[in-house]
C-alpha cells in the first residue's frame, strides 16, 4: 500500500494566465477509495495527468510513498483508464492490447498469459479477443480498456468516467471490477458525475477552477444530483418509521406494496 | 420526403434494419446493449457507413451528427474557427449572422474559450463545442451519440433543455445509457439488439422492459413496485421528489389498510 502525498504542486498549460491545477495540497492513504467530481474544466482529468506522470508540476511536488513522481514510479505504480479509450487502446487486436504491459512487466511467461486470460474473462472480453480494436463499438472499447489496465495490475487505478458508454451488464462488470482491486487495497480514484459511486467511496473529493476540497459525501451528493440521496432525505422528513427500510430497496419495495 | 432505410444490416454488430421511416420531427431515444449497432445505426444515417444489401434515402435532408469521440469532428485551430469555417462566403458582419453566432456562443459557453486551441479543451467542452457546431449550421436532423458523456450537472440539464427546443421542428435521435437523463425528457425510442423496430416503443415500458441490472437503489426499488404491480408511473423514479411523494403515499395506503 502507498501513500500519495501532493505539496503545492501546480500545472500550468502554455502560456495562459491562470493554471490549470493548484497550488495543492493532498495526501491520500494506501487503499483509499476517492470520488473526484466537479464542473466541466474544473481540473479532474489534469489531476489524472499528473498523478499519471503524463504531465510535471510546473512547481510543487508529488511523491508516491518515498518516489518521486514521474521520475522514479515504475510503470506499473498508476493505471489509468482514461475517458476515451482510443486514446490507450492502441494495439491491432483486442487480446493483443490487453497484454501490453504484461509482456514487458509480468516476471515469467505462464504469469504473462494468466494475466491476459484473467482480465479477458473478467471483463467478459473472451468471445472479442480477437477483434480488431477499430470495428469495436465505444462500450467494448472502454472495457478493452479497463481490462488492459487490469492486467498491467497497478498499485494506484485512476478512472476517469469509468461508466461512460457503458451498458447496464457492463456497469455491473466494473462494479465488480471495482470490488476486486479495493479487496485486494489497491488505491482507486473514480473521476466521474455519476453519483453511484458516492456509495463505495472512503472520501470524495471536488475540483473546481483548478482546486480541490474535501466534501462530505451528502454535500457532494447535493452538488451533483445523487437521487438516492435527495430522495431518501425527503422519505426520512415525511414517513419517519420507513428510515430503517432505507438500507434495503427490495425490502421497501415489499412492505410498500405488499 | 422522409428517411427511409430498407432491408439493411450493418456489419459486426449484425443489426438488422427491415424498413425504417424517419419520424418527421421529435426527440427519439436509441437505447441497447454495448456493441449493438447503436453508433453504426446514426453512422449510416449520416452517410458515412456503406453496405453491402438494402438501401438508404436520405431523402435530400441535412444531417448533423455529434460522434460518440468530437475529438473525431475537430480539424480547426481555435474554437472561432471550427464554427465560423463553413460560412467564409457568408457576410459575417450582418446583425442576423451576429445575433445567432451570440446565441450559440451564449448556449454553449463559448465565450470565454472563443479563441482557444480546440486541443486545449476539455472532453466535456469538446462536445459543447461540436454540439454548437452543428446548431449554428441547423440541419434538418440531429444525430447525437452520447451527449451527456463527459458533462456536468449544469451541461447536462442545458443540453437537455436544447434538444426539447430543437425537437419541435427536427428530428433528434438520441444515443444513450443514462436512462434517468432520456426518460427526463423523451417519451419515445428505439430498442437495438439484433433488429431495429419500424415503430419507436414507449420509453417508459422500454426501461421496464430492458434496462438490467438497476443501476441505483432507487431504480431497484422502483423496479420491484412495478413488479409488484403498485400503482406508481413507470417513469417517476427519475425525480427524486416525485419518487418521495409516491413512496410515502403508498406507505400511508398501507398505514390505513393496517
Amino acid at each position: 500500500m502507498v501513500t500519495i502525498k501532493i505539496e503545492h504542486a501546480v500545472v500550468q498549460y502554455g502560456r495562459t494566465n491562470r493554471p490549470a491545477l493548484g497550488p495543492l495540497d493532498l495526501t491520500i492513504q494506501g487503499g483509499e477509495c476517492i470520488f473526484i467530481s466537479g464542473p466541466n474544466g474544473g481540473g479532474k482529468t489534469t489531476f489524472a495527468r499528473l498523478l499519471a506522470g503524463i504531465v510535471k508540476p510546473s512547481s510543487g511536488h508529488v511523491s508516491f510513498d518515498t518516489l518521486d513522481a514521474g521520475n522514479e514510479w515504475t510503470p506499473t505504480a498508476v493505471g489509468w483508464v482514461q475517458q476515451e479509450p482510443e486514446h490507450q487502446v492502441v494495439a491491432e487486436r483486442v487480446e493483443d492490447d490487453v497484454g501490453i504491459t504484461p509482456q514487458w512487466y509480468a516476471p515469467s511467461y505462464p504469469e504473462y498469459v494468466k494475466r491476459v486470460e484473467d482480465a479477458l474473462r473478467f471483463m467478459q472480453l473472451e468471445r472479442l479477443r480477437g477483434r480488431a480494436v477499430t470495428t469495436l463499438s465505444g462500450g467494448e472499447l472502454h472495457r478493452t480498456a479497463l481490462a488492459a489496465i487490469m492486467a498491467q495490475q497497478p498499485q494506484v487505478w485512476i478512472m476517469d468516467e469509468p461508466e461512460a458508454m457503458l451498458d447496464g451488464f457492463g456497469r455491473a462488470t466494473l462494479e465488480r471490477l471495482i470490488t476486486h482491486i479495493r479487496g485486494e487495497a489497491k488505491t482507486v480514484l473514480l473521476i466521474s458525475h455519476d453519483p453511484r459511486w458516492l456509495d463505495i467511496a472512503d472520501r470524495c473529493l471536488w475540483f473546481a477552477e483548478g482546486q480541490a476540497q474535501w466534501m462530505a459525501h451528502e454535500t457532494m451528493a447535493s452538488q451533483i444530483g445523487g437521487s438516492w440521496y435527495q430522495f431518501a432525505e425527503q422519505v426520512r422528513r415525511q414517513a419517519p418509521p420507513l428510515s430503517p427500510l432505507l438500507e434495503n430497496a427490495l425490502e421497501l419495495g415489499r412492505v410498500l406494496w405488499p | 420526403m422522409a428517411i427511409i432505410v430498407k432491408d439493411v444490416t450493418l456489419p459486426f454488430s449484425g443489426l438488422h434494419i427491415a424498413q425504417w421511416i424517419a419520424p418527421p420531427r421529435g426527440a427519439y431515444a436509441v437505447m441497447g446493449p454495448n456493441g449493438s449497432g447503436k453508433s453504426q445505426w446514426l453512422a449510416l444515417l449520416a452517410g458515412q457507413l456503406r453496405v453491402r444489401s438494402g438501401t438508404v434515402d436520405l431523402g435530400g435532408h441535412r444531417v448533423g451528427w455529434v460522434m460518440q469521440q468530437p475529438e473525431h469532428q475537430l480539424s480547426e485551430e481555435s474554437v472561432s474557427r471550427e464554427i465560423l469555417w463553413p460560412f467564409s462566403s457568408v457576410k459575417q458582419n450582418e446583425p442576423a449572422f451576429r445575433q445567432s453566432l451570440d446565441a450559440v456562443k451564449e448556449r454553449w459557453g463559448l465565450e470565454d474559450l472563443w479563441e482557444h486551441s480546440v486541443w486545449s479543451l476539455s472532453t466535456g467542452q469538446k462536445r459543447r463545442l461540436v454540439c454548437a457546431v452543428y446548431d449554428f449550421l441547423d440541419p434538418e436532423v440531429f444525430l447525437l451519440d452520447e451527449p451527456t458523456e463527459g458533462l456536468d450537472v449544469t451541461w447536462k440539464s442545458r443540453i437537455r433543455d436544447w434538444i426539447i427546443a430543437r425537437s419541435e421542428n427536427h428530428l433528434m435521435l438520441i444515443v444513450s445509457h443514462d436512462w434517468p437523463w432520456v426518460l427526463s425528457f423523451v417519451s419515445q425510442g428505439y430498442w437495438c439488439e439484433g433488429v431495429l423496430d419500424n415503430i419507436p416503443q414507449d420509453l417508459g415500458e422500454m426501461w421496464y422492459a430492458h434496462s438490467l441490472p438497476p443501476s441505483s437503489p432507487l431504480e431497484s426499488l422502483w423496479r420491484t413496485l412495478c413488479e409488484r404491480g403498485a400503482p406508481v408511473g413507470l417513469r417517476d423514479w427519475v425525480d427524486p421528489h416525485t419518487a418521495a411523494q409516491q413512496v410515502v403515499s403508498l406507505w400511508k395506503t398501507q398505514s390505513n389498510v393496517r
